[in-house]
């Protein structure tokens, strides 16, 4: 046992006297590495894996005995109907939600621009419904949209907006209305501050400029709030475009992608490709197309932001 | 009267015009964002037969507080709780640990390395996680690590830990590299000039991304879904929803679960912001 201790010393010594002789990794990439390896080990070599799963197939049975099919995987997925439904619901959702929630965002954040006091508190506040679990808030949402007991149907037909009772899960447009009205309520918090933070940087002279020089409000807002506030809401449009068209939690929790399968968004449908078919190839396939869907939605939004909105300047 | 007092009284009208819809505005958002957990708190007060009651009840009610007993004592929320915390805590913990290094050295020295490692961390924001957790979910299964906690904390904090290295770095860019330069000059080693000197100089920044990092991981959803298949490894968003699919599950008793499953975040943003 000694022996082999002592063996072991001498090994290490060896390997320690090799690699002295190597020029020692400076300090700022031995604090990067563990980072590096880690994210690269956790996410590159299933990154990796999801590529070699598209390109291939099974030949009998899961993974071990697979073929390569080149893209067959995704001209399946490409020529499969439902696959453009899915896709049409997640571009109709994120819409939707984007349509209604920024402009509320914008409206809100620009009525609240001005020294209210208190504003640490209500700032707090308006934050809070963001940090409770987003299938927490779609589950307390649901409980209001039930139709039968819900406070919403209740208030609608209180207020004489509706005769009787909206069945919300049933029809494909009131399943929408309730999976993006809870969407934007969850999303409004983070915008509003987001949008608030950017109005408050905007200086106040240049309104005042503005104004000796005849504008009105409206062309305040749309020559001076407006480019100015251009990189906060071009984050704001980002953040919530990548959360709906990734999403899947509130539109599972509230509609369970129905009725049928009229609310059936993209990652929905790799789930039930996955977990539910087994069919690994499809979904890594389909997950590789929504990657590049993204990449193509964020670079419409970062591109038209970039050139609609000039600073005019005469 | 010259142009300039009546400018600035056109402005001072202005500005009490503006505060005064500031104000109703300011009201009627925060009705609108706190009546559904307002009414959650209700139903959680509510007996079975009142909450399918039509109309809603919204007053005069008898309280039921034995409901939070009965959703704590009858269901797992106290084990998805305790994962939550445990997850949540662990996931943080090593974000900062991997992240708080890398975040320095990109900021304060620069290199390729550097620079292409930003890159990386970028494409992990963007890489959604129903993609990624595809070939995750396969990995996991053959090693066997479906419905750990283990499994979770390690997807999770690849997940997060370019997120804290994003807020941290941007903690550490408005410092100034002359910090270590005394510090080196005093006789600090490099390593000691990190984390002597400028970890508590940038500690707000450091503290925010972790409360950000810890939230986040509270209330993750997708990756425990699909990871964890029983109570063992769930937490509390998956099993609110579980309790929610259940059609046996009545309407006071996922609200009670649901408001416990809020708590902690609250108690975070009014400790925290």
């Amino acid at each position: 046992m000694s022996v082999n201790i002592a063996n072991w010393k001498n090994i290490l010594r060896g390997i320690r006297t090799r690699l002295s002789g190597l020029p020692s990794p400076s300090f700022d990439k031995l604090l990067l590495v563990p980072s590096v390896v880690y994210i690269t080990l956790i996410i590159g070599a299933p990154a990796l894996f999801l590529i070699y799963l598209t390109l291939t197939q099974d030949v009998f049975s899961l993974f071990l005995d697979t073929r390569f099919v080149g893209f067959q995987n995704i001209v399946a997925v490409l020529t499969t109907g439902d696959f453009w439904l899915f896709t049409g619901n997640t571009l109709l959702y994120t819409a939707g939600v984007l349509g209604i929630g920024i402009p509320l965002q914008l409206g809100i954040a620009l009525a609240l621009n001005t020294d209210l006091p208190y504003k640490r508190v209500w700032q707090t506040l308006l934050l809070i419904p963001w940090t409770i679990p987003f299938v927490i808030s779609t589950v307390m949402w649901k409980l209001m949209f039930v139709p039968e007991f819900g406070v919403i149907n209740y208030l609608l037909i209180e207020s004489g907006l509706i005769e009787q009772q909206i069945q919300w899960f049933s029809g494909t447009w009131t399943a929408y209305f309730t999976a993006i009205i809870t969407t934007v309520w969850i999303m409004t918090p983070l915008g509003t501050t987001i949008l608030l933070a950017g109005l408050a940087s905007i200086p106040e002279d240049l309104y005042e400029a503005a104004y000796i020089d005849g504008a009105g409000l409206w062309n305040q807002f749309r020559h001076v709030t407006l480019p100015l506030l251009r990189p906060a809401l071009t984050a704001v449009l980002v953040i919530q475009a990548m959360l709906t068209l990734r999403g899947f939690e509130i539109i599972y929790t509230m509609t369970g992608g129905g009725p049928g399968t009229a609310t059936t968004v993209i990652a929905i449908d790799i789930y039930q490709e996955m977990i539910q078919n087994g069919n690994a190839h499809y979904a890594a396939a389909e997950g590789l197309i929504l990657v590049i869907m993204i990449l193509i939605v964020l670079g419409i939004i970062v591109k038209g932001l970039s050139s609609d909105t000039e600073l005019e300047v005469e | 009267m010259s142009l300039w007092e009546r400018i600035s009284q056109d402005q001072a009208l202005m500005n009490r015009l503006h505060r005064s819809v500031a104000v109703v505005v300011l009201i009627l958002v925060l009705l609108w964002l706190f009546f559904p957990i307002f009414w959650a708190l209700e139903t959680a007060l509510k007996t079975r037969a009142v909450t399918v009651q039509s109309p809603p009840v919204f007053w005069g009610f008898d309280v039921q507080w034995q409901n939070f007993i009965q959703v704590w004592t009858e269901t797992a929320l106290p084990t998805y709780i305790f994962n939550g915390l445990l997850i949540a805590t662990i996931t943080t913990i090593l974000s900062l640990l991997l992240g708080v290094p890398h975040a320095y050295a990109i900021s304060m020295y620069q290199s390729k390395i550097g620079d292409s490692s930003l890159l990386l961390v970028t494409v992990t924001r963007i890489i959604p996680p129903i993609t990624i957790l595809v070939p995750i979910y396969f990995i996991f299964s053959s090693l066997g690590l479906i419905n750990t906690k283990i499994a979770i904390i390690i997807a999770q904090t690849a997940f997060l830990e370019p997120f804290a290295v994003w807020i941290v770095k941007g903690s550490f860019d408005g410092k100034s590299s002359s910090l270590i330069d005394s510090a080196r000059t005093d006789g600090c080693t490099k390593f000691q000039a990190f984390y002597k000197i400028m970890i508590p100089v940038s500690l707000p920044g450091i503290m925010s991304a972790a409360t950000i990092t810890w939230l986040l991981s509270w209330t993750t959803f997708l990756s425990v879904f699909l990871l964890a298949t029983g109570p063992k490894a769930q937490t509390v968003p998956v099993g609110v929803f579980a309790l929610a699919q259940d059609t046996f599950t009545p309407w006071n008793l996922i609200s009670a679960a649901a408001i416990i499953g809020a708590i902690p975040s609250l108690v975070l943003v009014s400790v925290g912001i």
